[in-house]
């Protein structure tokens, strides 16, 4: 019991001993306050209680010493310290006696705060003479200053072209003159901390109206947005200010003139024509049938805008300023200019309008014409004549239907107007009220526009034409011509009997002389300028272009085709471009070399559009051939618009292989090869690429190089001595061919024309065609043989007086033809290509295949004839069998037989009666022509010489042959 | 030595007893861990598609309308999407209301998960809060008393002929968007005067009628420096018998018979109104304290609801430096909200307020910037938003009560804004406060169900003062009977023994403490 007792008090004790030495703990530990500051900012003052609490005990001292200095304070008797200096302080607390009996310190870091700001920029239109209230300045940068202390808000200078205002102790600023004027700001803080940033200010110039300009104004009821214009004068000339688009589309701002028409009345109708002349690029936007004058595209007020243009800021946007946009019926109301609420986008960056920002040349003058015809509830005819006063060409001659325009949510619910995947196109649905209002002319986005003059509208107006009377060229004239030819004014106009003027400039830019009797000669290579001016009252002077092709007899000058520019290894940079941040190149001693900057997979080598025309042109040049190198092995290929072959600018042809490392290796770009991939890779400058790949892409600084940039000239044709034997003893003449060899298989080069086939205006012109001819008399009873692949067929011509290598010369000669086809190769249009078609008695001497001139069709685009280029098969081999089968006064008979030679049957035969009083015993004889076909060569697998006399084409040789009859 | 030991062992025993006596069972904390209630949070200009400064138009370059928009408004900690002008409703909306704004609020809302939007139609707001012409004819209507023959919408010569005929507008006005799942509740015009009261209420009231379930958010005139004499008189009360009142007793006077007169007109059950007492770089506004004090006694008295619109935004003054908000004044304005018991805060402004032509908004100084970036602000009040919504459980259970300022003679910063106070009850269960260096608010709150009070103790000194920053020790001594507390702070909760029924409270500027005794 006992030493039970004893333990429960040992226990005790224990217990006790522990609780009273974890109470004596807790009570004498001496610390700053919870959360106290470790870091004042410069000025604050240090405060006592903030670090001890007073109440523990008086016995204590609490010492401050600045760390650098050694200065110490006593915080207990001076209550709190204003921080005056920055650095890092020691703050030592001692208590001398008590359970809290000790010392302790800490570090306290006082920190200059560092001033941070941020600011907007703002929008402040000022003009020469306005004055700048500093205080506005302010408020519109929207400062946000984060400083501990207070700050003050200077504008320190301001630089204007050239010149440098100090501004300091100023309170608002006069603009002296116009331009950028940029102005240095900043605060700077209570404790001395400045802070700086500039902001340009754009000064406009000051505004002026003449007074016989405001009277005019006046009397025409012209109006004018009063923000944005600088200057009227009294003989038309506008200047407005460049228009913005704020942050949205819908926030546009864009000056404008207007033409509101009699005071009271509706404004202008349809048939109403304005004219504007203006220089470069400074086309206004014109709005049609505008019942509110707003500065603004997209109000979604009523208005057929014109459109050419598009800039954010001063930066113009792809593909916009490659187009004319008509936007409409609610100008460009949905605010989206590139898609929704228009009619029409004319041009594209690939093949730009004329009338385009990209287009239009800084350097010449032009004048606009611009209209709407024909206008009912549901369509109207957008007109649009483009003259470039310059040159005197009218450079656009437009005319496009408006009846329906996309929109993305259709008035029927579901839209009928689209298939999957199509937007809306809502019909046209416009009350004949639509058709009035002001006319507007608009300035641009991002760009001031100087009008040189603009004329009050012309109302009533049945012909676009009346509005643009200019000295008249002949139709059709020659268009492509020799170095060295010569020509005569006759050929070009006809003499007026008033006064005129008639000058030709050379491509040096030089006249040339033009000698009495009307006559000129083409002494260079290039495009001459034939200007006509009349004496005549209110028609405007013009001219055209001719082409005269280079000759090759005289050598090119060892690098002509690199200072051309003739290929580029950059699309739309130059030649040499060093220090530069993209890739570039440079011209070495004897290559160029070809850097990248930035790592890319391919690398592509541009012909120029300008040297593929040339090739086009001068059936000499057969193409060209360069030299790459490169150390490490490139794979190359021609490289397409788009990979998309539902695209038909899909590669047509390609040109693949190899440059081995370290070796210099040609690639040829044939002329065959560039016609077949003619409008495959056509932007503004360049038709065609070849695109250089390595294994991993090229690296920055990775290098090729280009050297030995030649033509591929045309050789002349090989012909074996038996071939030449044979056509000599049978009046054979052959031109533009290729081969002949001793089985008389014959290989003739393409042909090319210009214009286009189908077009009645203009249609096909300088043409030029390989042919074999059997020159004599050949009347009725004649007959041609002559065996093809697939498409290889060769056009005929019979009753020829004159062989050419012509078409449509004009000459004499009945023409059978199966189907032109275009630079690259394919059929014209669907129903040239599927049909067989009769010409004459001129051959196609209305150079248009579709219209006047032709005698008989066989086929169509629905109907395919087996003897058409469409029809005719791949790979099989055929028999071709032509002649005159009989023939009187007024009528003629053709006999066509086409045999499947692989098959041993016929598949085409057409016998046409042809009448007509010009059918004489004269006409009905004459050379045959056999013709290859425009831009593509063929190979006749065998020619034969005439039949004549035939009665029974069955019974010539080469048809019982091929049939077994 | 037998009975020495048994003596040294009672001795022991008695004293073990004695030091351990405090160990006795520990009366019951206060629970609301079964509680869900929550606050409703929303941002004035929560949309906006263009700014102003000085006349000069200025539009961003991102449509902020967007499902992420919204998403980031919530993230921010806001419940009700309030778009006001940028989503509004007029008549063109409403011929085309599927492809309009206001819809694509409705739809965008819910995809982000808020399901609550209070749509503004300018033609409710019109009818609302009518023109009474400029504002010298106004005064002049004032001044010879006719400006109350214009009021009212219903009646002859009126607007309508018949509350039918009111009824019949609303709901047309109404009918495209009532029934959409996120729309909340419309706007009435903002801040109105004392002649607005008849139509406020004929709307409000049709309003209920029309869509009983729709809230409708008004936001009365605030009482602040600017409201004293003449514009007292334009905006609360008219022509008035004033004699003998101090100018506190003015505001006091006037300000009452205002909200009066709107509660009466609509019959509503809250009061709200918006004040934004920082609009000075170096003081407070010094009726933003007594207005608190003056709508919560009213609030009390009717059994209303408080709701209030506080200051998220940094504003010049046009003559001293602009005052930046600073986190400190975010839970300086949040935490007297808290404490004065209101149960709905809206932020003026999300964006920074589009439009300055007579206010300069500087930029940066809202949530996001008007070219949609998030500032300080948005992460501190994202914070602060946090913390509230963690406390609501516990403190929308309570109701203001009273509440007093504590202030020391002497103090070294401007006070004055905390001198204008009203008289309000005595403390229940507090029996003294003292503060040892410059002013603390104490308010106290009552949980009649469950019979607890509570009390907010912040420090109220006025953040932007040089050398404020550093703590503020209140000590806050409970009746007898209390021996702990239930102690909250930036949400958290802790439950702390009083020392001799006292309990000391360090705070910076702007901070508080929520107190529940036991």
């Amino acid at each position: 019991m006992k030493k039970l007792w004893i333990t429960f008090l040992t226990c005790m004790v224990l217990a006790c001993i522990a609780l009273g030495t974890a109470c004596l703990g807790c009570k004498s530990k001496l610390a700053f306050n919870e959360g106290y500051l470790e870091e004042i900012v410069l000025g604050e003052p240090i405060m006592y209680d903030e670090y001890v609490d007073p109440s523990l005990t008086d016995e204590y001292t609490l010492i401050l010493t600045c760390d650098e200095t050694g200065e110490e304070r006593d915080l207990k008797q001076l209550v709190q310290w204003t921080t005056d200096r920055p650095g890092t302080y020691t703050l030592t607390y001692t208590v001398k006696k008590g359970p809290y009996k000790g010392q302790i310190s800490t570090k306290i870091e006082v920190v200059v705060s560092k001033a941070t700001w941020k600011y907007s920029n703002p929008t402040v239109n000022y003009r020469v003479g306005e004055t700048m209230n500093f205080n506005f300045f302010e408020r519109q940068l929207n400062l946000a200053v984060h400083s501990y202390y207070g700050y003050k808000f200077f504008i320190e200078k301001v630089a204007y072209n050239g010149k440098t205002e100090n501004l300091k102790d100023k309170t608002s600023y006069t603009f002296p003159e116009h331009g950028d004027f940029a102005f240095t700001f900043g605060i700077e803080t209570e404790d001395g901390q400045v802070l700086t940033a500039e902001h340009k200010v754009t000064v406009r110039r000051k505004q002026v109206i003449e007074p016989d300009a405001q009277e005019w104004m006046s009397v025409n009821n012209v109006s004018v947005d009063a923000d944005g214009y600088t200057y009227i004068s009294s003989d038309g000339r506008v200047e407005l200010d460049a228009g913005y688009i704020n942050g949205s589309y819908y926030k546009d701002y864009v000056p404008y003139i207007a033409f509101n028409g009699d005071e009271g009345g509706d404004g202008y109708g349809a048939n109403t024509f304005v004219t504007v002349d203006f220089t470069g690029k400074n086309l206004p936007q014109v709005a049609f049938f505008c019942k509110d004058v707003v500065p603004s595209f997209t109000n979604g007020g009523d208005g057929i805008l014109f459109f050419n243009g598009f800039a954010y800021g001063r930066t113009n946007v792809e593909p916009q300023i490659s187009r004319m946009v008509i936007f409409g019926p609610e100008k460009a109301s949905f605010g989206e200019l590139d898609n929704q609420g228009r009619f029409c986008a004319i041009g594209s960056t690939s093949d730009p309008c004329p009338a385009s920002w990209n287009s239009l040349d800084d350097n010449c003058k032009y004048r606009f014409i611009v209209g709407i015809e024909n206008a009912t509830s549901t369509s109207m005819i957008a007109r649009i004549l483009l003259i470039n006063l310059t040159t005197s060409e009218r450079v656009w001659d437009k005319r496009e239907t408006l009846s329906s325009y996309t929109i993305n949510q259709c008035s029927i619910n579901p839209c009928p107007h689209k298939s999957a995947g199509q937007e809306c196109r809502e019909p046209l649905n416009l009350d004949q009220d639509y058709y009035s209002g002001s006319i507007v002319l608009y300035g641009n986005y991002g760009h001031d526009v100087i009008l040189d003059k603009i004329y009050a509208p012309v109302t009533d107006v049945t012909d676009i034409y009346d509005m643009d009377k200019a000295a008249q060229f002949k139709d059709g004239y020659k268009e492509n011509y020799e170095l060295g030819d010569s020509a005569k004014v006759t050929d070009f106009i006809d003499v007026p009997s008033i006064d005129y003027e008639f000058t030709v400039t050379a491509p040096d830019g030089l006249p040339i002389n033009i000698g009495q009797d009307g006559s000129f000669t083409f002494t260079k290579s290039g495009q001459y300028r034939l200007y006509y001016a009349t004496s005549e009252e209110g028609v405007r002077p013009s001219s055209i272009t001719v082409n005269v092709l280079y000759d090759f007899s005289v050598p090119f000058a060892k690098d002509y085709f690199e200072t051309q520019g003739v290929i580029n290894p950059f699309e739309g940079g130059l030649l040499a471009v060093p220090n530069s941040d993209k890739n570039f190149v440079i011209e070495g001693e004897t290559s160029i070399k070809y850097y990248t900057i930035n790592p890319t997979n391919d690398l592509n080598v541009f012909v120029s559009k300008a040297f593929t025309d040339f090739i086009y042109l001068s059936r000499q040049a057969q193409g060209i051939s360069f030299e790459i190198y490169s150390e490490r092995e490139l794979n190359f290929k021609l490289k397409a618009l788009t990979d998309d072959p539902s695209n038909d600018k899909y590669l047509r042809e390609d040109y693949i292989g190899v440059i081995r490392a370290n070796t210099w290796t040609t690639v040829n770009l044939s002329r065959a090869l560039m016609m077949a991939n003619y409008d495959t890779y056509k932007s503004v400058l360049y038709s065609i690429a070849l695109s250089l790949e390595t294994t991993g892409g090229f690296g920055a600084r990775s290098c090729v190089y280009i050297d030995n940039i030649q033509l591929i000239m045309d050789r002349e044709g090989e012909i074996a001595s038996q071939a030449q034997a044979f056509m000599t003893a049978n009046g054979m003449t052959a031109y533009a061919y290729e081969s002949i060899d001793a089985n008389l298989k014959v290989e003739l080069k393409s042909g090319y024309f210009q214009g286009k086939p189908d077009t009645a205006s203009g249609g096909m012109s300088d043409n030029d065609v390989p042919y074999i001819a059997y020159n004599g008399n050949y009347g009725v009873g004649s007959y041609v043989v002559v065996d093809f692949t697939g498409k290889n067929v060769p056009q005929l011509c019979f009753f020829a007086k004159e062989v050419t290598s012509s078409l449509i010369d004009g000459k004499a000669g009945i023409y059978i033809h199966t189907g032109v086809a275009k630079q690259n190769g394919d059929a014209n249009d669907p129903n040239d290509g599927a049909r067989v078609t009769i010409f004459g008695p001129n051959k196609i001497g209305y150079a248009h295949v579709n219209d006047k001139g032709r005698l008989r069709v066989y086929g169509s685009a629905s109907d395919i004839s087996p003897l058409s280029i469409i029809g005719l098969e791949n790979g099989v081999h055929y028999r071709y069998v032509t002649g005159i089968k009989s023939a009187r006064n007024g009528e003629f008979v053709i006999e066509q037989l086409l045999i499947n030679l692989d098959a041993g049957k016929e598949v085409a035969r057409y016998v046409t009666t042809v009448t007509g009083a010009w059918i004489t015993s004269d006409y009905v004889s004459g050379s045959i022509v056999m013709y290859g076909r425009y831009n593509v060569a063929i190979t006749l697998d065998k020619i034969y010489a005439v039949y004549t006399n035939v009665s029974d084409i069955n019974a010539i040789d080469k048809v019982s042959e091929a049939l077994g009859a | 030595m037998k009975n020495k030991l048994i003596g040294v062992f009672l001795t022991i025993v008695s004293a073990l007893c004695f030091t351990l006596s405090g160990c006795k069972k520990a009366p019951k904390a206060p629970d609301y861990s079964g509680s869900t209630l929550q606050y409703d949070f929303y941002g004035y200009s929560a949309l906006i598609d263009s700014w102003n400064i000085d006349g000069i138009s200025y539009y961003p370059d991102e449509d902020y309308l967007t499902v992420e928009r919204i998403k980031e408004y919530k993230d921010a900690g806001m419940t009700i999407y309030f778009p006001q002008i940028s989503a509004r409703v007029d008549e063109d909306v409403a011929r085309n209301f599927e492809n309009s704004n206001a819809k694509k609020a409705l739809d965008y809302s819910l995809q982000a998960g808020i399901d609550k939007v209070i749509l503004m139609d300018t033609r409710i707001q019109a009818l609302s809060k009518p023109s009474f012409g400029n504002d010298k004819q106004i005064v002049e209507k004032i001044d010879n008393g006719t400006i109350l023959d214009e009021v009212g919408l219903i009646g002859e010569n009126k607007k309508f002929k018949t509350e039918a005929e009111l009824d019949s507008y609303i709901a047309n006005c109404m009918e495209p968007y009532k029934d959409h799942e996120a729309f909340y509740g419309v706007m009435l015009g903002d801040e109105p005067c004392f002649y607005h009261a008849t139509n406020y209420g004929q709307v409000y009231r049709s309003i209920k009628r029309v869509c009983p379930n729709a809230y409708i958010q008004y936001n009365l005139h605030p009482i602040s420096t600017g409201e004293q004499d003449e514009n007292r008189k334009n905006y609360f009360t008219g022509i008035v018998n004033e004699e003998g009142l101090n100018p506190t007793e003015k505001m006091v006077k006037g300000y009452e018979s205002y909200l009066n007169l709107f509660l009466e007109h609509t019959g509503a059950k809250y009061i709200q109104y918006d004040q934004y007492p920082f609009r000075h770089a170096d003081s407070v506004d010094y009726y933003y304290l007594l207005g608190l004090q003056v709508a919560s006694k009213l609030a009390q008295e009717k059994d209303l609801e408080f709701y209030f619109v506080t200051q998220t935004y940094g504003q010049t003054d046009k003559v001293t430096n602009p005052r930046m908000l600073s986190q400190e004044d975010l839970y300086w304005l949040n935490n007297m909200l808290v404490g004065f018991g209101i149960k709905q805060i809206s932020y003026f402004t999300y964006f920074t307020k589009a439009d300055n032509n007579k206010e300069h908004f500087i930029d940066g100084n809202s949530f996001l910037t008007w070219k949609g970036e998030k500032t300080d602000i948005y992460h501190w009040m994202k914070q602060i938003m946090t913390e509230e919504q963690k406390f609501a459980p516990t403190i929308l259970n309570f109701e203001y009560r009273s509440s007093k300022v504590f202030m020391l003679d002497i103090t070294n910063f401007d006070c004055t804004f905390a001198m204008r106070t009203i008289e309000t009850p005595d403390f229940k269960v507090v029996k003294d406060v003292s503060v040892n260096k410059e002013v603390a608010l104490v308010t106290e709150l009552y949980d009649a169900d469950k019979n607890n009070y509570m009390y907010m103790i912040q420090n109220i000194i006025d953040p932007t003062k040089k050398g404020s920053k550093t703590y503020q020790t209140t000590v806050i001594t409970f009746d007898k009977g209390y021996k702990y507390a239930a102690v909250y702070k930036k949400g958290e909760r802790e439950i702390v023994k009083l020392q001799k029924r006292t309990l000391t409270l360090k705070h910076k500027p702007g901070e508080a403490t929520y107190v529940i005794p036991f």
